[in-house]
């Protein structure tokens, strides 16, 4: 019973990358963590084209991967168009083969990258969020629609923004900006601008160094919303 | 083993030779299914005896199980299902590397899914020993990859 070959066959290792993505493209994202840790031409896998490509073709058929999207944000390569659908489908629960939906997971990774480099402030455009909308009505969404959709992106963005330093110093920013006119659909929604101050208040409470900071936010706050949450008075 | 000289294809039969030099006969509409037998049997012709080097006798019948079913329209879930219940990783793997030479397309897509379910939710580990798969990372090399990975899809709601 002796088989010559037995080794070369259960050698999955010697097998082309094209063959074995096949596999990884049906674990679904979540296993992809483990799986590239196996080792490191595995990992280096999760970093070239085609893998991505290939995990497009598989997972949201419906995408075209060389369309190109009109708006001022660019949707990158197989990579990041696969996150945006990814975003847009977990954090928005959207229907992925809609085109609208890919734009909003790229609005998405835009803002929060966009919020997160070190410049503070950041850009104008990005600190009103009107790249973002601009973004949606140039994929001939309407006013109202820009404007929601922006918001959903604020709002997800916020939720996912690391807690540090200068996260605190930009929320404090953007919770003082509010006054800023901007035209609709790029003034900031009211749930947008509560989120902000409640952050600072429960997430970010600790940051305030001088009460008088803390104190002037409340005060910014009352001047908004009436009543506001016992919640944000902190105990 | 009875060759039919008829021009109908639906009733040629395919004689393909294991690894290991056993034969077995296929429909040659299944054989279809199968591009490198195809293509062997374009350069080879069709009254010759297959060779296939790489495929045995442990797992050809199995392959030939499902392209027969295939060929009648007869796969569903349920077959599907059936058919790999009793199968344990390694011969999944077989399975699976047989398609891929065979280039069987349904197949292979089929198998390639039944082992990425098996391997849901498993440790590095698992999977390592899974493919025979040695660890050729640092313990920090590691971590730190865990936490790039972590940050590319983080806010993503997933299990750990």
């Amino acid at each position: 019973m002796e088989r010559k070959n037995s080794k070369e066959i259960i050698d999955i290792e010697k097998l082309p990358d094209h063959v074995v993505i096949e596999i990884f493209i049906r674990t679904g994202v979540s296993d992809w963590t483990q799986i590239s840790c196996v080792k490191k031409q595995w990992a280096s896998l999760f970093r070239t084209e085609c893998f991505w490509q290939a995990a497009l073709s598989h997972i949201y058929p419906f995408t075209n991967p060389s369309q190109t999207l009109p708006g001022p944000i660019p949707p990158g390569l197989a990579k990041r168009r696969f996150m945006a659908l990814h975003i847009s489908e977990q954090i928005f629960g959207c229907d992925p083969d809609i085109q609208v939906d890919e734009i909003v997971g790229h609005g998405y990774l835009f803002l929060k990258e966009q919020l997160q480099l070190s410049i503070m402030p950041p850009h104008s455009g990005i600190l009103h969020g009107t790249m973002i909308a601009d973004q949606f009505i140039g994929c001939g969404k309407s006013r109202d629609v820009a404007h929601e959709l922006a918001s959903r992106v604020w709002l997800a963005v916020l939720d996912n923004l690391e807690e540090n330093h200068h996260t605190f110093c930009l929320l404090k920013r953007l919770a003082q900006e509010g006054d800023v006119f901007l035209p609709y659909p790029y003034t900031r929604s009211i749930k947008v601008q509560w989120r902000v101050f409640e952050k600072l208040f429960t997430d970010f409470r600790d940051c305030f160094n001088h009460e008088v900071d803390y104190y002037d936010m409340l005060a910014c706050a009352k001047s908004r919303f009436q009543p506001i949450p016992s919640a944000w008075l902190g105990y | 083993m009875a060759q039919e000289a008829s021009s109908s294809t639906s009733s040629k039969t395919i004689s393909l030779k294991t690894g290991d030099g056993e034969i077995f006969e296929i429909e040659a509409s299944a054989a279809k299914q199968m591009k490198t037998v195809q293509r062997l049997i374009d350069d080879l012709g069709d009254d010759i005896t297959i060779p296939l080097h790489n495929v045995f006798s442990k797992e050809l019948p199995k392959i030939i199980e499902y392209y027969k079913k295939d060929i009648t329209g007869e796969i569903t879930k349920d077959f599907e299902a059936e058919f790999v219940k009793d199968l344990n990783d390694d011969e999944v793997k077989v399975l699976f590397l047989a398609a891929n030479y065979l280039d069987a397309n349904k197949l292979f897509e089929f198998l390639s899914q039944n082992i990425a379910d098996r391997l849901e939710s498993k440790s590095v580990e698992y999977v390592r020993k899974y493919f025979g798969v040695e660890n050729d990372f640092t313990p920090e090399e590691e971590s730190k990859l865990r936490e790039e990975r972590a940050w590319s899809f983080r806010g993503i709601k997933e299990d750990e």
